[in-house]
């Protein structure tokens, strides 16, 4: 009898084991989305919230979202909300992808698991583009949410439906002045930089991954933060910000910003208000940049422009292999086409953009600055 | 005639034996059983973790032309030619550049050539050799970058078989020997390249050209 029990225990195991069924039921990662149901004025832009909740803690979630009708998603905004803060330096996005009615985002949590998330809100903008009935659903079945020991929590349905008007939006969405903000610690400097890209003007909810490093001197000694990425974010009036926070800063007043973007060559900014004559003429000669911790330093960079030239393998230097990537994408409009090499943001990589990059070759140095 | 009466019997009573083997032996064939389901389990288990291995995924067509780009039996070539191999004190020094890509066709191409200046100067930048390619160039005094790409308006596939990419002339300084070097590291980007149509550098060797100055 007792060999028939182990036997038969055996069994069901390795059914569970093999049909991949939980030994234990798992707890509920999700909460809620708000407003679940709204109306939507075509052409608004309106921010919605997906609250994330699990007693056991978060480590790291990968949402995906797919919506119908005339309503699409056009930003994930980058800021998370949550309550208690938690540490921005432990947060780190590894997914952003908005690719027509799919979209997906994913961050990681790191730290130790006692002090990790258990609750938090993603933002989303949503923005229809005509009349009707529009959905946003979370494909729940290929989400993920791990819990502060790295296992998946279950992920429930999730849905957002919005009657899609000509006339006027509900009071339900979030708005976006109280859209929460890092809480950094004292000892961070966080820098908000305003520049120009060249040959790039307005692209709407476009992000461009960027990264800053401050260098310099304190005393008689050398200083250099660790690189830190951030988002570059399109201006209305095509310029572009972005706001980089460095941990455990020293301060200082001898520093210069070396400011790399995706596709652009790096350079290196030690005036308050640069200026050049014309596209890749500044030239960083003494570095007088005063930068401090527990406060925002401003800079306006945007009398200068980074300049596209550093294409798909990052070199330092705009040569035939970066001439290459657009003159071989010429008439692409695919997303990686244009992730390449679509140099004005305007969706297709065509002459226009052949013309910024020759444009460069011609007349700068065509190499990063030191 | 009694055996062919006990044979039928024998075989219409096989049901009943295999059932009272069956009825004896009852823990045995549940444990050979329950072997041969977890055997089952197992190797669906591992199948599936070998299958991406086992059955990978087709590659599209481009992944495969590249690799075909990259094969080390056929490397793309680039080199130094000068008109002769000894010069004279204060002679012009033409030196050419050239280029095989075995039969691929090149959309771009890098060419860094580093020079002595205490023995040679340059002294005159010939026109482009190649009507095709848009030409870019600089020189740092030791140095001398040239990037071409081709032009957007010509489709033609533009495969090198020993072709002239440009040409340089230098002035002879000092007597001694010299070299004109070729900057090239295989699978890096930001030296010496022949750039295919899918962004590929296929360059594989690269020769300098050593002169003498008398």
């Amino acid at each position: 009898m007792k060999k028939y029990f182990i036997l038969t225990t055996l069994i069901t195991f390795s059914l569970l084991i093999t049909l991949q069924i939980p030994v234990s039921g798992q707890q509920n990662g999700l909460i809620s989305i708000l407003p679940s149901t709204a109306d939507l004025k075509t052409g608004e832009e309106k921010i919605i919230s997906v609250q994330l909740n699990s007693a056991s803690k978060i480590s790291g979630f990968d949402l995906k979202f797919q919506t119908s009708g005339p309503v699409g998603v056009v930003d994930f905004i980058n800021d998370l909300g949550f309550n208690p803060a938690f540490d921005p330096f432990n947060v780190r996005q590894v997914n952003e992808t908005i690719e027509g009615s799919n979209s997906r985002v994913a961050y990681i949590f790191t730290g130790s698991s006692a002090n990790l998330p258990g609750n938090m809100t993603v933002y989303i903008k949503v923005s229809s583009s005509s009349s009707g009935q529009g959905k946003l659903t979370l494909d729940y079945n290929n989400s993920q949410i791990l819990d502060g020991a790295g296992k998946p929590l279950q992920v429930t349905p999730l849905s957002a439906t919005f009657n899609l008007n000509p006339n006027q939006s509900s009071a339900g969405f979030i708005d976006s002045s109280t859209l929460p903000k890092p809480a950094y610690p004292g000892t961070t400097a966080v820098v908000n930089i305003k520049t120009k890209l060249y040959g790039a003007g307005v692209y709407p909810n476009g992000k461009i991954k960027a990264i800053g490093v401050i260098v310099g001197r304190i005393g008689e000694g050398k200083y250099e933060t660790l690189p830190q990425g951030f988002d570059l974010i399109s201006n209305s009036d095509g310029t572009f910000s972005g706001t980089v926070a460095f941990p455990n800063f020293k301060d200082g007043n001898k520093f210069s910003f070396m400011l790399k973007a995706d596709k652009y060559l790096l350079r290196r900014i030690c005036d308050t208000l640069p200026a050049e004559p014309k596209a890749g003429g500044y030239r960083c000669q003494t570095p007088s940049l005063t930068i401090r911790s527990g406060q925002d330093n401003i800079f306006d960079f945007s009398g200068i422009a980074l300049l596209p030239g550093d294409l798909g393998v990052t070199d330092g230097v705009l040569n035939g292999y970066d001439l290459s990537l657009v003159r071989n994408n010429l008439g692409e409009s695919g997303k990686e086409n244009l992730g390449l090499a679509d140099l004005n943001y305007d969706n297709v990589v065509d002459q226009k953009d052949f013309a910024i990059i020759q444009y460069v070759a011609s007349n700068t140095g065509r190499k990063a600055d030191q | 005639m009694d055996q062919e009466t006990t044979m039928p019997t024998t075989e219409s009573n096989l049901p009943a034996r295999v059932w009272d083997y069956i009825k004896s032996h009852k823990k045995l064939i549940l444990v050979i059983l329950a072997i041969i389901f977890l055997f089952i389990v197992l190797g669906f288990t591992i199948f599936q973790s070998f299958k991406d291995r086992l059955f990978p995924a087709k590659t599209p067509s481009g992944q495969m032309s590249q690799n075909l780009s990259q094969n080390p039996s056929t490397p793309a070539i680039m080199q130094i030619q000068s008109s002769k191999e000894t010069f004279s004190l204060n002679e012009k020094v033409s030196i050419k550049v050239i280029a095989t890509s075995k039969g691929e066709a090149v959309r771009a191409f890098d060419a860094l050539i580093e020079y002595d200046p205490e023995f040679l100067s340059l002294t005159n930048k010939k026109s482009p050799t190649k009507e095709e390619f848009q030409y870019y160039g600089s020189n740092t005094g030791s140095l001398l970058q040239v990037t071409a790409v081709q032009k957007p308006e010509i489709n033609s596939d533009q495969i090198f078989d020993n072709t002239p990419l440009f040409e340089f002339e230098f002035t002879t300084k000092k007597t001694g020997k010299t070299t004109f070097k070729i900057i090239y590291a295989p699978n890096a980007t930001n030296e010496s390249n022949l750039i295919n149509k899918e962004s590929k550098d296929i360059l594989g060797n690269a020769t300098g050209k050593e002169i003498e100055i008398r």
